[in-house]
This record gives structure tokens, C-alpha cells and sequence, in this order.
């Protein structure tokens, strides 16, 4: 299988850039959804969000100096997006009765997967209660087991930063279960 | 202890939440992202070309929108060169067919009265003038 840099470099000399475009997407694509997924819980959000990333990385693969890893590169992008929807639905829902808001609230998960235990619920609700950056930094370092450099150039801060985002979600998580 | 703290392992970290949560809840909470309809990463490479295609930039004027656009703007120039025509053509209309006995002695013994105080100031100045204009004036109303 060939690098992502072969691949780019490819892509970036035109050479058959739909096939060699295909074969990133094939060698990524599940990494971006399942982080995506985690963070908006909908198969149909998470799939239109992904889209929305690899057309953006189609636009500007041409521009690509690899500074970074692609991988990195990719995450930033699905996290940007991720976020920016994340924003938009929650402006959407505050235009929503405060009854379905707090219907919404209450519902302790939106995911497919079934709940065998009360700490299963309450991990769907802690992880939820976290703000964005917290989960998807607590996402990146527990799931995806990322090093915090990688975790800090993907969402835009510093290693330490990074460091107390994740930190700081642990603690809240614990208050959380500790609350409830 | 703050610094200890913040630089742990990965291993460290992952200890942490597990000492929190169930590693099977942790799992379940995974395999619910991981959990995709049949096919679907086969597929997705696919429709994602498909979205690409459509999504290639339009230009403006190619757009619908830029085609309602453009010929809203000729509409109005049309339209406002139309009016604009028209209105000229009607005050020249006023004008041609204004006859003496439309105006009002009061207007007509105004215009006289306005110029002949005009004509007034006019030769009042040229009264003031050094002889050698004054003849030249005198000179130009005989002939």
C-alpha cells in the first residue's frame, strides 16, 4: 500500500487524481467517521459531516505543503466541522420549545449500541455534559490512543493545553458520577 | 503533584477512566461509533466522488440565482431608461403646446417688471465703464 505522502504527491501531479483520492479516503475514512460518530451520535449527521470533510480536503490537497501529518491534517479538518455542526444544531434547538430541549436533554443517548448496565447510561451522559473540545479531546486520547502533540495540533492548542483538556474531562466525569 | 499529574502515560490515562467507568461500558460506548449500516465504507468512496462532481464552484452568472439576478438588473435598466425617456418628452410636450394666452397678465407684468429691473442693472454698469467702451457700447446699439 503506498504512503499518504506518495499518494498526495500523486494527487498533487494529477496523476489519476479520482483513483488515487479514492485510496486516501479508503485508507481514512473509517477513522474520521468513528471519531465524528462519537461525537454527534447519528449515523446520517456523522455521514454528511465526513462528506462535508473529504470535499474540503479534495479542495485543498493541491495546497498541501505536508508541514504535518496528513492524518493530523484530516482530524483537524473533521474536528472544525464536527464543531461548527455541533454550533449550528444547538442554535437550531434553542429556537425549539424549552419542553423538546429538555426532552432532548433528558434522552440518555442517541446511539445505536444496546445499553446493558446504569454505568453504560451514565457514561453516554457524562461524555455528553463535557464541552465539545473536551470530549473530542478525551475521544482523541482514550479511543484513538493519540500522543498529546498530535492532540494539540488537531484541535489548535498547546501540548499542555491539550494535557488539561483531558484532565479536566476526566475530573468532570467524575464529579458527574459522583452528582448522580 | 499538578505536574505529575499531567504527564502521565497513555496507559495512565486510560487507567483513570477506567477506574470511573466499566471497561465493556467503555467498549459499548465505542462500538455504538463503530457500528455502521452494511456496506457503507464500501460504498462511501463512491458517493463521495458523486458529491464532489456536483459540488464542483459554479460561476455566478451560471447559477440560477445569478440568472434571476442579471436580468433583474437589465429589467431595471430597461425600465428606468424608459421612465426616464418619457418624463423628457412630456415636459418638452408642456412646453411646445404653452400658448401666451395660458399665462396670467399678473405673470407676464412680473417677467416684464423682474427684467427691466435686470436691464437696469445692465446699463447702470456699463454706465461705469471708461469712455473708450462707453463709445464702442454706443457704437454697437446704432448699429
Amino acid at each position: 500500500m503506498q504512503s499518504d505522502q506518495e499518494l498526495i504527491l500523486q494527487f498533487q501531479k494529477s496523476i489519476q487524481r479520482e483513483q488515487t483520492f479514492t485510496q486516501l479516503v479508503k485508507k481514512h475514512q473509517a477513522k474520521v467517521y468513528h471519531q465524528i460518530k462519537r461525537m454527534v451520535n447519528d449515523h446520517d449527521d456523522a455521514d454528511d459531516i465526513a462528506q462535508m470533510v473529504w470535499i474540503k480536503i479534495w479542495n485543498k490537497l493541491d495546497g498541501f505543503k505536508m508541514e504535518s501529518e496528513f492524518s493530523t491534517w484530516l482530524f483537524r479538518i473533521a474536528y472544525n466541522e464536527t464543531l461548527n455542526f455541533i454550533a449550528k444544531q444547538k442554535r437550531q434547538s434553542s429556537n425549539t420549545s424549552s419542553t423538546d430541549l429538555l426532552n432532548y436533554e433528558n434522552t440518555p443517548s442517541q446511539t445505536d449500541a444496546p445499553k446493558s448496565s446504569e454505568i453504560q447510561i451514565k457514561l453516554d451522559q457524562g461524555i455528553k455534559q463535557l464541552p465539545e473540545k473536551q470530549q473530542f479531546v478525551f475521544m482523541l486520547r482514550y479511543f484513538e490512543e493519540l500522543n498529546y502533540e498530535k492532540i494539540a495540533s488537531i484541535t489548535g492548542t498547546t501540548v499542555g493545553g491539550a494535557k488539561a483538556n483531558y484532565h479536566q474531562a476526566i475530573k468532570k466525569l467524575e464529579e458527574f458520577l459522583k452528582k448522580n | 503533584m499538578e505536574q505529575k499529574k499531567i504527564n502521565t502515560t497513555l496507559e495512565e490515562d486510560q487507567i483513570m477512566v477506567e477506574r470511573l467507568f466499566s471497561k465493556e461500558a467503555l467498549a459499548n460506548y465505542d462500538k455504538s461509533a463503530s457500528s455502521v449500516p452494511t456496506s457503507y465504507f464500501e460504498t462511501f468512496p463512491e458517493k463521495l466522488q458523486q458529491r464532489i462532481a456536483n459540488n464542483k464552484p459554479q460561476l455566478f452568472f451560471l447559477t440560477p440565482i445569478g440568472k434571476m439576478a442579471i436580468a433583474a438588473a437589465l429589467l431595471l435598466v430597461v425600465a428606468s431608461t424608459f421612465i426616464f425617456l418619457n418624463k423628457g418628452v412630456d415636459k418638452n410636450l408642456e412646453l411646445s403646446s404653452l400658448t401666451i394666452q395660458d399665462i396670467s397678465n399678473d405673470e407676464i407684468e412680473a417677467y416684464v417688471d423682474a427684467n427691466e429691473w435686470m436691464a437696469e442693472i445692465d446699463w447702470q454698469s456699463e454706465a461705469f465703464k471708461p469712455d473708450t467702451e462707453i463709445e464702442q457700447f454706443y457704437k454697437d446699439s446704432i448699429d
